[in-house]
């Protein structure tokens, strides 16, 4: 019995201890031992089934991580402690856990039907990750490495967003025009809370249910201001974006924005939403403060994102048109400050500004290419060859989406 | 003494007793914890059964696993990728620039260039996303087709003046690109009567849709109204279109006030009277071979320039054409964009009159959006003419309707003939479908300038319904 006695407490304090650690390595993020994640930008390739590794210091592929045979990655995000990569194997319904000091993949753990993405609560004990074909939401205990619940009742789920604190998350439908609230705030006890209607396109489909038998464009992605205070989900059937006051968890306000709105996407001060609404080609940029359209900028076709210098004096949109097309906006006149175009066929995915705001870094999945957009300049780099089917990029400390 | 020696050997004993139940306590509690051990460690171990019995529940979660993973259709996803390729002097290709930038066989330079690539990929798609995926490719390539059809009936009102009429047009386009960044465009249409105009005498037109295209017999024609060719050049801020054109498709144009079968009917809010049609008609007629270049800077400015033959002949190419400039100015305030135009315009053909005009749309707010037009006519046959007009179109006036619109528009004009023509018009479309919208229609004429057969009138009200299907 002394003998157990002494391996429990051996185990607690090991436990206590890594547990310490683990908060540690949240709070300040070290360097791993073999790649600096505070450095180096991650890309899935979506068809080559790994994830590249470039020094954003000198724009050089560092090398790729395999993660096995048609995993068919689709979104990653580095962990908060800066040493473990969480990756989305879509086609092996897997989420891999990548160690970036041994550059091997930790862990795999089996989920739903089609996992693509997810956001990680911002002390790196949660994940969120949406079976888009299974309608789940699985919640994962990356420190365990476990998925420890799979929630049903979704259509689609698309988007996720923890709020900072990670006591709450949102989950948006894509294939329904509705929002989710999940209180994360205990493991044990993580639920459904709430659920919001978004948008009038109930009252569209009335006189043209035809049209919606067929489709449904609900809504990509909840995203909170920056302070955590609201959530903007824009339904892209109806145009509308519904404002989510976070506190009283209810709908305070609702946009008409353009044509088939993808998603908002946040300036780096917090004051601005910007709006790509595919549908009419257009942007639509919301003052936060007074949660009102502003301008409608000229944009152009199949919009899949919108970065933003370090200042956030730019605003830089990503069109998949006949061209690939960088459009570039001034955000202090509110006007089009010009456009970039990358080449035929090619088909713009994601991207990630560096914590500097120096560079962007865009994926570019058919000519299997990051492009490196210089903020300062505009000017346009290309790095080739990174993988096959570039799609998500990622480094420790940016903004993060996918599409 | 010899007691206390005795008791101290029978102390002694008792001692040494004590001691040797201790030792073999000890042993016994040696022996227990051995036992404890093996028990634990037997317990820990799993049997043999336990173990096989465990290997299948892992085989069975692999293949569960793998199962599920291909529960998709395993047909591998197909996609044209452009790559770079390193080639060198006598055609060897690397994926990947050789050491140097030397090609390792004959050592001659290695330029890379950019290639395409048919790739076989293993991706999860689905049946319908392969569909889907076909389809556009085939839009793509192909010819996209476009039907439009519009039905307006016009009730006018005034003394003598109680008629009823009828107009529709269809409209059949065709749409193709022919090479990267370029368009080939032709709508054919045929048009059936020709409204209230002919009775009622309006200067500038109390039906923009009508026009009849019939023959004489009432037959009803299908006229190509026009056939151009576009592409693009610089990076898209340059584009150029050539053939049988209508100008009024890029000059003057309004979010508001810029199509009759959508927005405001009367042709005073269409386009400004005043910008002249090079040649005088409807349909076929009134296009004619032309050039038109525009240059974007993709910022707030817009420079464009067009040129047009004075009659639909291949005959009338060498003659002094119509030609017409525009600057546009688009800018962002009041909460939403705005757009703000300026052009001049000089005639060719007979007609050698020139005029300038503005043009403007602006949002206010989310759901308002203002226009205003003003032109000036000088030189030519009819000097010195003037109009304008000011309106506004509101979006979901009933709140309960979304995608309903609303506009009201009030506009002046001097006439060819000096006198004053004015009226406004109020509209309301309701949004049925995608493809199907309902209007009514409102129009009062203060004023009417007549025509050489038609005297001036005053006060005369027309209502109307429009049915617009557009797919």
């Amino acid at each position: 019995m002394k003998t157990d006695t002494t391996r429990g407490m051996a185990r607690r304090i090991a436990v206590a201890l890594a547990t310490c650690g683990t908060l540690m390595t949240a709070a300040l993020p070290s360097r791993a031992a073999g790649v600096d994640a505070r450095t180096t930008l991650f890309v899935t390739n979506r068809d080559s089934s790994d994830v590249t590794m470039i020094d954003t210091s000198s724009d050089r592929i560092m090398g790729r991580i395999a993660l096995g045979e048609r995993v068919n990655p689709h979104m990653a995000m580095v962990i908060p402690d800066g040493k473990r990569l969480l990756v989305a194997g879509t086609r092996r319904n897997q989420a891999l856990i990548v160690d970036l000091a041994t550059l091997d993949v930790a862990r795999r753990i089996p989920l739903g039907i089609d996992p693509e993405h997810f956001d990680i609560s911002d002390d790196g004990r949660l994940a969120l990750m949406g079976n888009l074909e299974e309608g789940t939401v699985s919640v994962l205990d990356l420190v365990a490495g476990i998925e420890i619940k799979r929630m049903g009742g979704f259509s689609e789920p698309h988007g996720f967003a923890f709020l900072p604190g990670g006591k709450k998350a949102y989950v948006s439908n894509f294939g329904a025009h509705e929002v989710a609230a999940i209180a994360t705030a205990a493991m044990e006890t993580i639920a459904v809370a709430q659920r919001f209607a978004v948008g009038s396109s109930h009252m569209l489909a009335g006189a043209n249910p035809d049209r919606y038998l067929t489709e449904i464009k609900g809504i990509a992605n909840p995203t909170p201001t920056l302070d955590g205070r609201f959530v903007y989900a824009a339904d892209g059937d109806s145009g509308e974006i519904a404002v989510i006051d976070t506190v009283t968890d209810e709908v305070v306000k609702t946009i008409r924005v353009g044509e088939e709105p993808w998603r908002a996407y946040p300036s780096p001060d917090g004051s601005k939403m910007l709006v790509p609404n595919n549908g009419d080609e257009t942007i639509s940029v919301i003052d936060v403060a007074k949660q009102t359209v502003i301008a409608t900028l000229r944009a152009g076709p199949g919009m899949t994102g919108i970065n933003f210098d370090g200042k956030g004096r730019k605003a830089y949109a990503f069109s998949s048109g006949e061209y690939g097309t960088v459009l570039i906006y001034d955000l202090a006149d509110l006007r089009e400050a010009g456009q970039r175009r990358l080449g035929p066929n090619v088909s713009l995915e994601t991207a990630t500004t560096t914590p500097d705001g120096r560079k962007i870094y865009l994926a570019s999945s058919t000519d299997n290419s990051v492009y490196v957009i210089h903020t300062a300049s505009d000017e346009i780099t290309r790095i080739p060859n990174v993988g096959e089917s570039p799609w998500a990029t990622t480094m420790l400390g940016t903004y993060q989406y996918c599409h | 003494m010899i007691a206390i020696i005795g008791l101290s050997a029978g102390g002694g004993l008792a001692v040494a007793d004590d001691r040797r139940e201790i030792k073999e306590l000890h042993e016994t509690v040696k022996q227990l914890q051995r036992q404890i051990d093996d028990l634990r460690e037997r317990l820990s171990t799993p049997s043999e059964r336990e173990e096989r019995l465990g290997d299948e529940v892992r085989t069975l979660r692999d293949e569960l696993s793998e199962l599920r993973s291909r529960a998709m259709p395993v047909e591998p996803a197909e996609e044209i990728k452009r790559i770079t390729e390193w080639v060198c002097e006598h055609g060897h290709a690397f994926s990947a620039a050789p050491e140097g930038g030397r090609c390792p066989f004959d050592q001659t330079p290695v330029v890379s260039r950019l290639e395409y690539r048919k790739v076989k990929l293993d991706r999860r798609e689905t049946v319908s996303e392969k569909i889907e995926a076909r389809l556009a490719e085939e839009a793509r390539r192909g010819v996209a087709i476009g039907l439009s059809a519009t039905g307006i009936v016009q009730q006018s009102a005034g003394e003598g003046h109680d008629r009823l009429r009828g107009v529709g047009s269809v409209d059949v386009t065709l749409l193709a690109r022919p090479a990267l960044e370029t368009t080939f465009f032709v709508d054919l249409e045929a048009i059936g009567g020709d409204g209230a105009d002919p009775f009622l005498g309006s200067a500038s037109g109390l039906n923009a849709d009508a026009g009849s295209l019939q023959d004489s017999d009432l037959a009803d024609r299908v006229t190509l109204r026009e056939a151009w060719l576009a592409a693009a050049f610089f990076g898209g801020h340059l584009s150029a279109v050539g053939g049988k054109l209508d100008l009024t498709n890029y000059f003057d144009r309004n979010a508001v006030a810029n199509d009759e079968t959508h927005q405001f009917i009367s042709g005073m809010f269409v386009n400004n009277p005043l910008l002249g049609q090079p040649v005088q008609g409807v349909g076929h007629e009134a296009n004619a071979p032309g050039l038109y270049f525009a240059w974007d800077t993709f910022r707030e400015l817009k420079f464009g320039i067009g040129a047009q033959a004075p009659e639909d002949s291949g005959d009338a190419l060498g003659r002094t054409p119509f030609l017409i400039g525009e600057i546009d100015y688009s800018t962002s305030m009041l909460g939403g964009p705005g757009n703000y135009r300026l052009w001049g315009r000089r005639n060719g053909g007979d007609d050698r009159s020139g005029a300038i005009g503005v043009n403007f749309d602006q949002s206010v707010g989310a759901r308002a959006r203002g226009f205003g037009r003003y032109g000036f006519q000088f030189g030519g046959r009819e000097r010195d003419r003037q109009g304008w007009s000011l309106g506004f179109g509101l979006q979901a006036l009933p709140t309960l309707r979304p995608r309903d619109e609303t506009g009201l528009a009030y506009g002046w004009l001097r006439a060819a003939n000096g006198r004053v023509e004015d009226l406004a018009e109020i509209y309301h479309r309701f949004y049925v479908s995608d493809h199907l919208s309902l209007s009514l229609l409102a129009q009062y004429a203060f004023h009417l300038a007549g025509d050489e057969e038609i005297e001036p009138l005053e006060g005369v009200f027309l209502g109307g319904f429009r049915t617009q299907v557009n797919f």
